[in-house]
């Protein structure tokens, strides 16, 4: 039952702290020093996630992924010390799924890797079955009439405000609402600078949604104008 | 609003103001001048519809009854005012109350008057000696040495007591000619009294009716009749008037008008005052022989003008008229009351609506002043010199005269009777109203359009207009002798007319001749060398214009195209030197560009390097916190590496940050956003911070957005970074001041704290790893002031600081953009 992931670096002490850390969490790890070890062992194993560095000697990351592409569909994370916007681009064009820049926080990458397996395992089907009164975006699924929010297919435990955000986040994906607008739709009452409690709320609401709530990914402040729900992908 | 409504409003409101001032303007003198007059009327009876009302109808009627009197009683005491003989001749009658009858011979000034032909004749003829003659032949002799001048002035003497003595025999002939002519003259003035039917009249004296106007009266002329009242003779539908003296033989006057009879007397006492100057007062006897005397005299109602042909004289006489021209004046009088009270209600109305509807009417000042900007400034200064000539020629020309024989006689005798014109001319309404629209629009103009008036002559005048400075330098030096050339052709021109002048002078000989050639020759010379002159500068302006165009293009940046000039050019050494700077800095630049670049690989690469490791360490160290079976003090220093290296890693990314907003290559994501929105997020975003910090915010946002072009990831992190600052080093207890000031156009964020340690004032804290502390032991990158004004410069902004004592400043300035 133990899932097995492949963590890629030339780095021999990064993919040991690496795998220790898995291993904690339960997973089988199996460990690669270059893009042609990774590839044989994908070839070999039933891999389920690929953790990738990009720099690497031989076969470097990016091509690495590329060629695993071309034939097997599974979530690849890649690892950079780069944290340029044009890597991170570049690197999710290339097939990635997500992209983590070092020096990053081994449990981040744990609840990245659980995320990831989790939605491959199991979202497979809940996305197969997709139902009509469903709101996906990314890791998030929102189910309007249960009023639910699911992370990675686990329903997130909300309040009631929390809820009425979340339901007017997802249902306008993309769009930026002043505090001003999310308080009288959430409140609905009109408030003289409602940002402190706004923004306590979706700290809340980040903190139980976000892989790392310090650097969010879904629930965004666009600075100066307002509050989003980023509009992601959302992979099948 | 309805624009169109508006619009409307603007003309109405305004159309109301311009009528209601001219309106009032225009009346109100003629208004006071019906109010001031200085008659003793009243403004009812003065301008009311009845003349005989009127004062002077009064002294009319008493004038003629003094006159009548004088006829009755044989020439004691009559009078006449401006009487017209048949012959057109017009006599002055001056004379003493109470005295015989008599009049002063002087003829009228038109000169066809002839009556001091009958009464006077050259001084020979009447009888005086030639004064002149002799005095001129006393001089004679005087200068001849016959005579001394004492012996003259003896002479002279006599001679004046000579020509007094005959002037005084004259006078006494001329009393007796007169004494003669009476009876011709009476019976004369008496016919012209009767043409006037306008004042009926009877005259009786000792029961006898001597004379009448009365046609059905006029065959009792010369008869006995008593006492008799001749108003049954008069129609009393035609005549509303009538005055009786005497009948009772009381000496008084009895007057009725329409019927009623009137209070001639009142308490019976004459003043100066009372209406009625006839005899009867108490105070005003009457002497026996008008005691024998009965007047009748009676006033049309509507009184007529009464003309008598004397075809065979003349032509046609006008028959007095005095009480017909005195009630066309007063008819006169009333309309002008009247049409100057309508026109004043108006004008009152008129402004109570331009005053209710001010606010447009503001509005529609703006407009007009909109409108006279768009005039140019000559015209108008034409206009209002213009205007004032025009009204002045055609209303104000004895003004103009009087000024004119002012400044010929230079005397100051004029001064005082021309500041009497120029009032009656600013009396005149129209003249009033004129100079009130024109100062009125003179001053919308001066208020809207101060400083940017149109010159019509600015295109003329080089150097002034604006748009000169907009031309390139080439095209100016050229148009700035435009001037110059047309004065330096003018000249050669009017050199040689006036060579050509002095040939009417001195004719043509050989001097003439020469001057000319020499004239001709040198202004074509002037002319040629003119021309010449600007050939050669317009190369040497078109060289420098490219001068210049290279300058400005080095200055943008453009640094590959060299400047080639012809070689023999003036500026050929300035160009070259200019493109030996443009090449050097051209190399500068490339070897600057090329080290910038290289320091951000360089630390790109090093923090690269630093993170690979980094990621190892912070792994590790998480798996040593997992471990469960280490000692406390273990523990802790696990914790220790745990804390430090977090502070490795935001140092190495914060580096990496620096060093590309330091060379211009950090991406900004620009975007218009409100600032005051921005610091609430940032405060809201850092509240948890601030409350366990234990320092009061003082915070000053504006409620309306103020809009900016930033980056608004970039600019969180500015104010993250000084609010962390801030809440760091600040003085326990303190107070944090946050504000946002809009300045004009730009808005200013400033936070300011107290200082928790003493600042070192040298110190500039933007620069990279300075902190307020020397020791560095605190968990800061010492890159926070440093982000925070390099992001701000990344993204257009201005980043000051300020330290006065423990006083910490840092203002962030951004332009403004509109909606």
């Amino acid at each position: 039952m133990n899932e097995c992931v492949l963590v890629v670096d030339d780095d021999r002490e990064i993919v040991k702290a690496i795998a220790l850390l898995l291993e904690k969490e339960g997973y089988r790890v199996l460990k690669a020093y270059n893009g042609f070890e990774a590839l044989e062992l994908v070839a070999e194993q039933p891999v389920r996630l690929i953790i990738m560095d990009v720099m690497m000697p031989k076969l470097d990351g990016l091509s690495a992924v590329m060629k695993i592409r071309e034939q097997r569909n599974l979530p690849i994370i890649v690892l950079s010390a780069k944290s340029e916007d044009t890597d991170k681009v570049l690197g999710l064009s290339m097939g990635a799924d997500d992209y983590v820049s070092k020096p990053f926080h081994p449990q981040e990458l744990a609840a990245r890797v659980k995320s990831h397996l989790r939605r491959y395992t199991l979202l497979g089907d809940i996305n197969a079955q997709s139902r009509e009164d469903q709101i996906e975006n990314g890791r998030l699924c929102y189910r309007v009439q249960e009023r639910t929010l699911y992370a990675d297919g686990e329903p997130v435990k909300l309040t009631a405000t929390e809820t009425k955000i979340v339901d007017l986040f997802m249902r306008n994906r993309g769009r930026i609402f002043p505090a001003e607008e999310i308080y009288r739709r959430v409140w609905e009452e009109d408030a003289f600078a409602p940002e402190n409690t706004v923004m306590v709320h979706i700290r809340r609401i980040r903190e139980k949604i976000e892989l790392n709530p310090k650097e969010p990914e879904y629930l965004k402040v666009v600075w100066g104008i307002g509050y989003k729900m980023e509009k992601m992908e959302t992979h099948s | 609003m309805d624009t169109k409504w508006r619009k409307w409003k603007l003309i109405l409101s305004f159309t109301a103001f311009f009528l209601g001032i001219t309106l009032l303007f225009g009346n109100f003198f003629s208004m006071m001048g019906l109010l001031m007059s200085q008659d003793g009327d009243t403004l009812a009876d003065r301008v009311g519809t009845d003349y005989q009302n009127r004062e002077e109808f009064c002294w009319s009627m008493s004038d003629r009854l003094e006159e009548l009197l004088g006829v009755a009683t044989g020439g004691k005491g009559w009078r006449n005012y401006g009487a017209v003989y048949s012959d057109g001749g017009v006599l002055y009658y001056g004379n003493a109350y109470g005295r015989s009858y008599s009049y002063s011979t002087w003829a009228d000034t038109s000169g066809e008057a002839v009556v001091q032909e009958a009464v006077a004749a050259p001084p020979e003829e009447l009888g005086l000696p030639d004064l002149e003659g002799r005095i001129r032949e006393l001089e004679k002799q005087v200068e001849d040495g016959i005579l001394s001048d004492d012996e003259a002035d003896e002479i002279i003497a006599e001679y004046e007591a000579e020509y007094e003595r005959a002037g005084e025999a004259l006078t006494e002939r001329s009393w007796a000619y007169q004494e003669e002519l009476k009876p011709e003259t009476l019976e004369k003035h008496m016919e012209e009294l009767a043409g006037d039917k306008n004042i009926l009249y009877a005259v009786l004296y000792q029961g006898k009716l001597l004379y009448t106007n009365i046609d059905e009266a006029r065959s009792e002329v010369g008869k006995e009749v008593g006492a008799k009242d001749y108003s049954n003779y008069v129609s009393e539908e035609e005549y509303n008037f009538f005055l009786w003296y005497n009948l009772m033989g009381d000496g008084k006057v009895q007057i009725t008008k329409d019927g009623q009879s009137l209070d001639v007397y009142g308490d019976g006492v004459y003043r100066e005052d009372s209406r009625w100057y006839v005899p009867g007062y108490t105070n005003f006897s009457t002497d026996p022989s008008a005691k024998d005397a009965v007047i009748f005299m009676a006033a049309a109602k509507e009184p007529k003008l009464y003309i008598t042909g004397n075809y065979s004289g003349s032509g046609t006489i006008r028959q007095g008229g005095q009480l017909y021209y005195m009630q066309r004046q007063q008819m006169e009088w009333h309309r002008r009351y009247e049409t100057g009270l309508v026109r004043l209600g108006c004008a009152l109305l008129l402004l109570i609506l331009a005053f209710l509807m001010r606010r447009s009417r503001k509005e529609a000042d703006r407009a007009i002043g909109a409108f006279l900007g768009k005039i140019w400034i000559e015209v108008k200064v034409l206009l209002f010199v213009g205007v004032p000539l025009v009204l002045l020629w055609t209303n104000g020309r004895e003004l103009l005269r009087e000024l004119i024989w002012m400044l010929e006689d230079g005397g100051w005798y004029y001064v005082e009777e021309s500041l009497w014109y120029i009032g009656r001319f600013m009396m005149n309404g129209t003249a009033l109203a004129v100079a009130f629209w024109m100062i009125y629009l003179a001053v919308l103009d001066r208020r809207y359009n101060k400083g940017r008036q149109k010159l019509l002559t600015a295109p003329v005048l080089y150097g002034l207009g604006r748009k000169n400075l907009e031309l390139p330098i080439q095209r100016r030096m050229v148009s700035r002798y435009y001037p110059v050339l047309a004065f330096s052709l003018l000249f050669p021109f009017f050199g040689i007319a006036s060579v050509f002048g002095l040939f009417f002078v001195w004719g043509w000989d050989g001097t003439t001749i020469l001057l000319t050639a020499l004239a001709v020759l040198s202004g074509v010379g002037f002319v040629a060398a003119t021309v010449v002159y600007l050939c050669r500068n317009k190369q040497l302006a078109t060289d420098l214009g490219a001068l210049a165009g290279q300058i400005a293009d080095v200055r943008e940046g453009n640094l590959t195209k060299p400047l080639e000039l012809s070689g023999d050019a003036d500026l050929k050494a300035a160009a070259e030197n200019l493109n030996e700077i443009q090449q050097g800095m051209e190399t500068a630049l490339k070897e600057q560009t090329k080290s910038e670049r290289m320091k951000v690989e360089l630390v790109a690469n090093v923090s690269h390097d630093i993170k690979t490791p980094l990621t190892s360490i912070i792994s590790y160290v998480e798996l040593l916190k997992q471990e469960e079976e280490l000692p406390d003090h273990v523990r802790e220093y696990v914790q220790i590496l745990g804390e430090k290296s977090e502070r490795l890693k935001n140092m190495v990314q914060d580096v990496f940050e620096v060093s590309k907003a330091a060379s211009n290559q950090l991406p900004v994501n620009m975007e218009k956003l409100d600032l005051a929105k921005l610091l609430r997020q940032t405060l809201a975003d850092m509240n948890i911070q601030i409350l366990e910090s234990g320092l009061a915010m003082k915070v000053s946002l504006p409620e309306e957005p103020v809009l900016i072009l930033a980056d608004g990831q970039r600019l969180y992190r500015v104010f993250q970074n000084l609010l962390q600052n801030a809440l760091k080093y600040s003085l326990k207890g303190s107070r944090i001041f946050l504000v946002l000031a809009e300045e004009g156009k730009t808005a200013a964020a400033s936070i300011k704290n107290t200082s928790g340690v003493e600042i070192d004032g040298t110190v500039d804290f933007t620069e990279r790893f300075v902190r307020g502390d020397i020791s560095r032991t605190d968990g800061g990158s010492g890159l926070g002031l440093s982000i925070a004004r390099s992001f701000t410069e990344a993204c257009g902004g201005s980043f000051d600081l300020d330290v006065n004592a423990d006083l910490f400043t840092v203002t962030v300035r951004f332009e403004k953009v509109s909606q």
